[in-house]
């Protein structure tokens, strides 16, 4: 069967203010992969992800989703994109279903399809039964749910996590995985970032490593772990393959959008 | 129509921000308070007495033709106007064939009044002055020999105050816009909008729909206590309504302009004090406009003034030359304001 594409970047590049956050990256993910976006803070990986998203203007490149360019067919490509962000996007002083609705309705979607899918995203995240608790009442790792929940009530075909696990215990964390796992069984095509190697390695079929707005490495864990050795029996993990393309020097960013 | 559930969602996080109650206690407690402590200074200094007024001018005077318009000013049933000969002011006084005089001559106009009549011959005063001044206009406009003199209706302390803070209250009522705002802005929502098919209309139309209804909801309550507490006889109670919708409307607008436009909801909030407080200053919400002594080309500069006005002239005289101004003010603030807010929220949503 012959594999669609539902991502496609051509020599897609950002500057800011005469600095070059992402530089000219290609990458194709197909439909059903779970695709990893590793790379130490100031890489690019979330000024990536906010132009697929379209919260940022590519200065340069192509952007094609699901066939459509990015740049004429924006509104048909939002309908069919969820975005988790990495800041938690959710009012404090709305029930958790509310905020569902609120950001289920943004997709058109109403009536019984709306409660339905309220209900359908509160279930698919655990938090069905604190439907009618607010937002604020929560803990960490139930924001975070919640924050996936307002995401995906419009059934995205392509589901775009930045770090979803930033800050929750390791059960919310664990949960959270599963659940990214379920929805790309149940037909979603999901880019997923994070800084725990563990959990790319865990759920990611193919993985980008990027460095200085640069991919400097692609391909599924074994085939990076060919690229820094050439033993098949070695015991090395995604941190350690990470570490030795990206170098061990510390990456201090001062802030921005990257 | 995207915005439906938007609206419906913002209002709710208006209506569970509940230091917006605050806006109805303060409103009811301000107007209590003033309308009690300056009760006598609005009865004593406004009542006029029976009194009668002799009206002289002097050769060839310039206000001569405002006669008529003397008379008129004073022609109610305390007052009685009667020609004196010109420079025998005094003596009609001395004489008690008049309370008051006034002598008009190219010069200007001088009062006499005995002891008694302060209060009448200060009224008198203020319309000498108002004679004087539209003369003035009408020598620079080719001698239009028709007078209009304002005159002010008296209002009671409980009618002035509750109308005067109905209507600057309508305007902090702005900041119900705040807690729809900062929710969004503390939890960075803008990321939700750009990623979703919304265009920024219907954004602009949640946060000025349930603004605006927000407004009226916190207005039209305190009205309602205010009316019930002070016993508040509303002569145009349709028309009174009508001016305090479009405030809550032109309120709403301007809201969302500055809410949109200024990224720091605090520096928001400061700014539009500062401009509330200028507006209300000039608009006789802090000192009765009948008594301020603002000059008008700052006074015009205030929906405050107009509104403030209209109401309490149209509670207190059954109607007033203030409304339709107001009508035009505080449309034409919605009108300016609504599209601006649009491109605000525009420009906003993409940056």
């Amino acid at each position: 069967m012959e594999e669609k594409t539902v991502l496609k970047l051509s020599s897609l590049s950002k500057k800011f203010e005469g600095r070059t956050a992402v530089d000219h990256i290609s990458l194709e993910i197909a439909e059903g992969e779970i695709f990893g976006l590793l790379g130490p803070n100031g890489a690019g990986k979330s000024t990536t992800l906010n132009m697929i998203c379209s919260l940022l203007k590519p200065t340069s490149g192509k952007i094609e989703v699901f066939g459509m360019d990015a740049a004429k067919d924006m509104r048909k490509i939002k309908l069919r994109i969820g975005y988790i962000p990495q800041d938690l996007a959710i009012h404090g002083n709305l029930k958790a279903w509310e905020n569902v609705e609120l950001f289920t309705s943004l997709y058109g979607i109403r009536g019984r399809e709306l409660k339905s899918a309220i209900d359908d995203s509160l279930e698919f995240v655990g938090l069905l039964d604190r439907r009618n608790s607010y937002a604020k009442t929560f803990s960490g790792g139930m924001k975070r749910r919640l924050n996936i929940a307002c995401a995906i009530g419009h059934k995205p075909d392509l589901m775009i996590f930045d770090e979803p696990t930033v800050g929750i215990d390791p059960q919310s964390r664990n949960f959270i995985l599963e659940r990214i796992k379920q929805a790309n069984e149940n037909g979603a095509t999901v880019i997923y970032t994070s800084h725990y190697m563990e959990e790319v390695e865990a759920i990611c079929t193919r993985i980008a490593i990027m460095d200085n707005g640069r991919i400097i490495a692609t391909g599924t864990r074994e085939e990076l772990v060919k690229l820094v050795t050439d033993d098949d029996n070695a015991n090395i993990t995604l941190e350690e393959v990470f570490l030795t393309l990206t170098g061990k020097k510390l990456r201090d960013y001062a802030g921005g959008e990257v | 129509m995207y915005f439906t559930k938007m609206t419906k969602n913002n209002l709710k996080l208006m209506l569970r921000c509940r230091a917006l109650v605050l806006i109805v206690i303060c409103m009811v407690m301000v107007t209590g308070m003033l309308s009690a402590v300056f009760k006598d200074l609005l009865s004593d200094n406004f009542y006029i007495g029976d009194f009668t007024l002799g009206v002289s001018f002097g050769e060839d005077c310039v206000y001569a033709p405002a006669k008529s318009a003397i008379q008129a000013a004073f022609d109610h049933e305390n007052t009685v106007v009667i020609d004196i000969p010109y420079g025998s002011g005094q003596k009609a006084i001395e004489s008690k064939k008049a309370d008051v005089v006034a002598e008009f001559n190219n010069q200007g106009c001088t009062v006499y009044s005995d002891g008694n009549h302060e209060t009448e011959a200060g009224f008198v005063s203020v319309t000498a002055s108002s004679i004087i001044s539209k003369s003035s206009d009408a020598r620079t406009y080719n001698h239009v020999n028709a007078y209009k003199i304002d005159v002010l209706p008296m209002p009671g302390s409980e009618l002035y105050y509750t109308a005067a803070y109905t209507v600057f209250f309508v305007w902090v009522s702005m900041i119900a816009l705040g807690a729809v705002m900062s929710s969004e802005r503390k939890n960075k929502i803008g990321a939700r909008f750009k990623t979703a098919p919304v265009s920024s209309f219907n954004i602009y139309l949640s946060r000025f729909i349930p603004s605006a209804i927000m407004i009226a909801a916190l207005i039209f309550t305190g009205v309602a206590i205010c009316t019930w507490l002070f016993d508040i006889e509303w002569l145009k109670i349709a028309t009174t309504a009508l001016l305090l919708i479009l405030g809550c409307i032109a309120a709403a607008a301007l809201a969302t302009v500055l809410f949109s436009l200024i990224k720091n909801v605090i520096l928001t909030i400061v700014f539009g004090y500062c401009l509330l407080v200028f507006w209300a200053f000039f608009g006789g919400s802090f000192c009765p406009y009948m008594q301020a002594p603002w000059a008008d080309t700052l006074r015009n500069y205030s929906p405050i003034y107009y509104m403030t006005r209209s109401i309490v002239e149209l509670n207190t005289s059954g109607s007033s030359e203030f409304t339709v101004p107001a009508i035009i003010v505080l449309c034409g603030i919605s009108v300016v304001c609504i599209p601006l807010g649009m491109i605000a929220v525009k420009l906003g949503k993409e940056d």
